[in-house]
């Protein structure tokens, strides 16, 4: 309605304008001609006036000129162009004009003025200038117009708001509404809007089939929001990178996998050259080729195929890729789709499988040289042997190819051991033992066999391979070995019983002799005590300090005896054996042996020792016969120094040892120390029997122990034993 | 309406002291009446015969009024000057300026031209009381007109109603 209204008030004015200036024209038009014929009437009345130069009568006439109230000025110039006469009287001369101009009148802003020539017959006689004022008249006349003006402006605009008011309930609103849909379609690409259909007119048909397109354009923009997102979906999900590029070689297209594989993004790349971003500075010039070679010929080679090429990533690293370039005509437009696969990983596989070939290959090589090799289909059928079978076997390879191994079954194992095989390898478990085999030549060989079964992937064999080595030397020397052992035993077991018989006919001969020899040495030693107590008088000095020799030596060879019969019943004797503290025991033989040595300085030093199993007498004889040992060799010193000690091996066995700063000895005599009988310092210096430490040896011996010695003449000595930890002596 | 189609150039004079600017105008004065006033036809035998402007007795314009109307025209008739020594030479003439010099002789000089359809100019008001039909008179460097109507009339001549408003009306002195 506002539309309507104003292209009235429009039209109106533009009309009313139109029409007030040819208005003004014809206003303008009018008061020329009324001043040109006034300036005729002044310019035949003044002829006289001019031609004969009466002022006075020129001023009447110009004064004539009050009867027309507008006229501002007028004069009169004589033929030679001087001002002649002026209107009104006292006029300023710089009114008008010094000089006339030309014929004719012009407006200059409100005035009105020009010249008129006065002639006379032919006869030139000057010029009346008029100047009249148009304003006053002007304004009356204007002012006259703008009100007739407005008063028809007013009237056509009531006219027209009623026609509007009419037009705009049948037409305008609806098609207002229609316009007000269109426009929130555009703005808001809603195309689910629908008009409302206001009456069966011709705008109603126009609101149908308005909605009918609405109808179609959001269908269709349905189904391409679906297409595009189907097809971008896919785009995206190609494991591909998917590169669309124009002509000129700008990125016109970039997916998701595009986007990971070279580290650029989408938005990043469009429009940017493709060159510069994925091709290798080396490949560019040849990319720029190819593309003009299509622009040339709308052919390229490379299209259509998959190539292998290195491509850039945004961190300058190359990596292998495959190619394959399509040309999509869409239209007149042609684009390149680039599909790409990154193929690093394939490569390297490629590379490591063939490594890994080369590494089989020479793996079997090396295992032809070393080995003999078989292998077998499930069924035990040979299908592959190596040179070594076949040198081994003495069958050519084609003798061997389809039979089974009993070609060179021995015969030597039973049965059941073939049957445990087959079970064995049959259930894919690897089988592994010595076979004695027959080569054709009817010669008998062992092989260390190792079966393996490889299995399909139902989890059952498909073949076997069997790698052998000949070990048939070894089974020989085996075999003497064997033999050789056997006879050995067998000697040893007849040489101990001997043995053991020897000795115990020893030990009772022993037994016996020390027995018996001790009755007769008590003769000797008691007779010879009678006879000193009975003839002591009688009988010489001399034959006194003979007695005393004969009892002496009776004595001590009665001394002799014991410790014999001592040691060979510790060789007989059972063994009690008892949990045993020893540095009980210590501290007991060290006191006894004080007092046996109480005038001599003996500084003693016993260590911790241990609380161990074993025969309670028989320790006691040992640390007693070592200790008496050490006290008799350091007889010499002052102080002499006696120390007790125990290791705690990590052999699972107790070290002991009693070491003294007595005399020492001879290493190289050290394999007599422990001898019976044997004895490494003369008798005048040290006395003693020389089965101390024969003792010591049997008891520890018989206790599962070692003993040894160390020492170094006037150094010294040090003897060791050993007896074993029990779950009990754990200290 | 507009009757000027023909428009002239007025011979441009130049003033050189205040006897020659006062005989300037007066050429031109003799030379203006041949617009204002109208001559019996037959006072032209023919259709170019000349316009003739005479001047009668001593002349006071010198070359003055030859160079006012040289190359001038009225209806066709070319201008030309004469000038007379005697009334009795006075043939064809339209407008005749009678010199003061002939005061003796003026009664004879109107006697003769009576009836012949020539305008008789003077400077003297002796002259136009005595049968002469304009003087031209100066006043405060101005020169006014004084027109003897009756003498016109009488030699038949009209003269227009715009020259005679710039001019003075006097009348022949009753005898």
């Amino acid at each position: 309605m506002v539309v309507i209204l104003v292209t009235t008030v429009v039209v109106m004015v533009l009309m009313r304008g139109a029409s007030f200036a040819f208005e003004v024209g014809v206003f303008r038009n009018s008061r020329v001609r009324q001043i040109a014929t006034l300036g005729e009437v002044i310019a035949a009345n003044s002829t006289a006036a001019l031609a004969f130069r009466n002022q006075d009568d020129a001023s009447d006439i110009l004064s004539a000129l009050q009867a027309e109230e507008h006229i501002v000025a007028a004069a009169l110039y004589d033929a030679d162009g001087k001002l002649f006469s002026t209107y009104p009287k006292g006029l300023a001369a710089d009114s008008v004009p010094s000089e006339p101009g030309g014929g004719g009148y012009e407006f200059v802003d409100s005035m009105l003025s020009g010249f008129q020539p006065v002639v006379e017959g032919e006869r030139h006689l000057g010029t009346l200038y008029l100047k009249l004022d148009t304003g006053v008249v002007f304004q009356q006349w204007l002012l006259g117009s703008i009100q007739i003006a407005l008063a028809v402006m007013a009237f056509v605009l009531l006219v027209a708001y009623a026609l509007s008011r009419v037009l705009q309930r049948h037409i305008s609103a609806p098609i207002l509404s229609l316009a007000d849909n269109a426009r929130v379609v555009s703005e808001q690409h809603d195309y689910s809007i629908r008009a409302v259909k206001h009456g069966d007119d011709e705008v109603g048909m126009l609101t149908d089939a308005f909605n009918q397109m609405l109808g179609q354009i959001e269908q269709q923009n349905e189904a391409l929001k679906e297409s595009e997102g189907r097809a971008r979906g896919i785009l995206n999900a190609a494991m591909s990178a998917v590169v669309v590029i124009d002509t000129s070689g700008r990125v016109v297209e970039w997916n998701a996998r595009a986007e990971s594989m070279f580290g650029r993004t989408r938005a990043e790349v469009l429009g940017q050259d493709v060159a510069v971003l994925i091709v290798p500075a080396r490949h560019r010039e040849r990319l720029k080729k190819v593309m003009q070679m299509f622009r040339a010929k709308g052919e390229a080679q490379i299209l259509n195929r998959t190539i292998e090429v290195n491509a850039l990533r945004r961190d300058g690293a190359e990596f292998p890729v495959e190619l394959s370039i399509v040309p999509l005509r869409t239209g007149n437009v042609v684009t390149f789709c680039g599909f790409i696969t990154d193929i690093t990983e394939r490569k390297q596989s490629e590379m490591r499988i063939r490594e890994s070939l080369k590494d089989i290959t020479d793996l079997k090589t090396a295992l032809d040289e070393h080995a003999i090799v078989a292998i077998t289909d499930p069924q035990g059928k040979i299908t592959y042997v190596n040179e070594k079978f076949c040198a081994i076997s003495k069958f050519s390879r084609e003798e061997l190819i389809g039979q089974d191994h009993r070609i060179i079954n021995s015969g030597h194992h039973p049965k059941e051991f073939f049957r445990d095989l087959w079970t064995t390898i049959g259930q894919g478990r690897v089988w592994q033992g010595e076979i004695k085999n027959r080569a054709k030549d009817g010669t008998i060989y062992w092989v260390d066999t190792t079966i393996v079964p490889f299995l399909g992937p139902n989890g059952k064999p498909y073949q076997y391979v069997a790698v052998r080595a000949d070990v048939t030397e070894r089974k020989r020397v085996e075999e003497q070995l064997h033999n050789l052992n056997l006879t050995l035993e067998r000697h040893v077991a007849e040489r101990t019983a001997q043995l053991e018989l020897a000795n115990k006919e020893l030990e009772a001969f022993s037994y016996s002799v020390s027995h018996d020899l001790r009755a007769p040495l008590r003769h000797v030693d008691g007779f010879a005590g009678l006879l000193l107590k009975s003839d002591g008088p009688l009988v010489s000095e001399r034959g006194r300090r003979y007695l005393d020799h004969i009892a002496q030596s009776a004595k001590q060879m009665g001394t002799l005896i014991d410790d014999l019969l001592v040691f060979s019943r510790m060789g007989r004797s059972e063994m009690r054996i008892t949990m045993v503290d020893l540095n009980k025991l210590v501290d007991e033989t060290i006191h006894a042996l004080r007092l046996e040595t109480n005038e001599r300085n003996i500084r003693w030093v016993r260590s911790d020792l241990p609380v161990v199993r074993g025969d309670l007498p028989m320790l006691r004889q040992v640390y007693v016969n070592l200790l008496s040992n050490s006290v008799k060799y350091t007889r010499p010193r002052d102080p002499a120094v006696i120390e007790i000690g125990c290791e705690d091996d990590a052999n699972g066995e107790f070290v002991f040892h009693v070491r003294d700063n007595g005399v020492g000895f001879e290493m190289e005599y050290v394999h007599k120390l422990f001898g019976v009988f044997q004895r490494l310092h003369r008798a005048e210096d040290f006395e003693g029997t020389g089965i101390g430490l024969a003792n010591v040896r049997r008891i520890i011996t018989r206790h599962g122990g070692r003993t040894w010695a160390e020492g170094k003449p006037d150094q010294g000595a040090t003897v060791y034993f050993t007896l074993p930890k029990t779950p009990e002596t754990q200290s | 309406v507009l009757p000027f189609l023909l428009i002239t150039t007025a011979p441009r004079l130049h003033a050189q002291n205040p006897t020659t600017s006062e005989y300037v105008l007066k050429a031109v004065f003799l030379f203006n009446f041949a617009q204002f006033v109208e001559w019996p036809p037959e006072t032209f035998p023919s259709s170019d015969a000349p316009f003739v402007i005479g001047v009668l007795g001593n002349d006071p314009f010198g070359p003055l009024l030859d160079e006012t109307v040289r190359g001038e025209s009225v209806g066709g008739h070319p201008l030309t000057v004469q000038r007379f020594a005697r009334v009795e030479e006075v043939v064809a003439c339209h407008v005749l300026y009678i010199s003061t010099s002939e005061s003796r002789r003026l009664d004879e000089i109107v006697a003769h031209l009576r009836g012949r359809g020539v305008l008789t100019v003077s400077d003297s008001e002796r002259f136009i009381v005595r049968g002469v039909m304009i003087r031209l008179v100066t006043e405060r460097n101005r020169i006014r007109l004084r027109v003897n109507l009756d003498a016109a009339k009488a030699a038949g001549l009209t003269i227009s109603s715009k020259l005679l408003r710039a001019a003075e009306i006097v009348s022949s002195e009753e005898e």
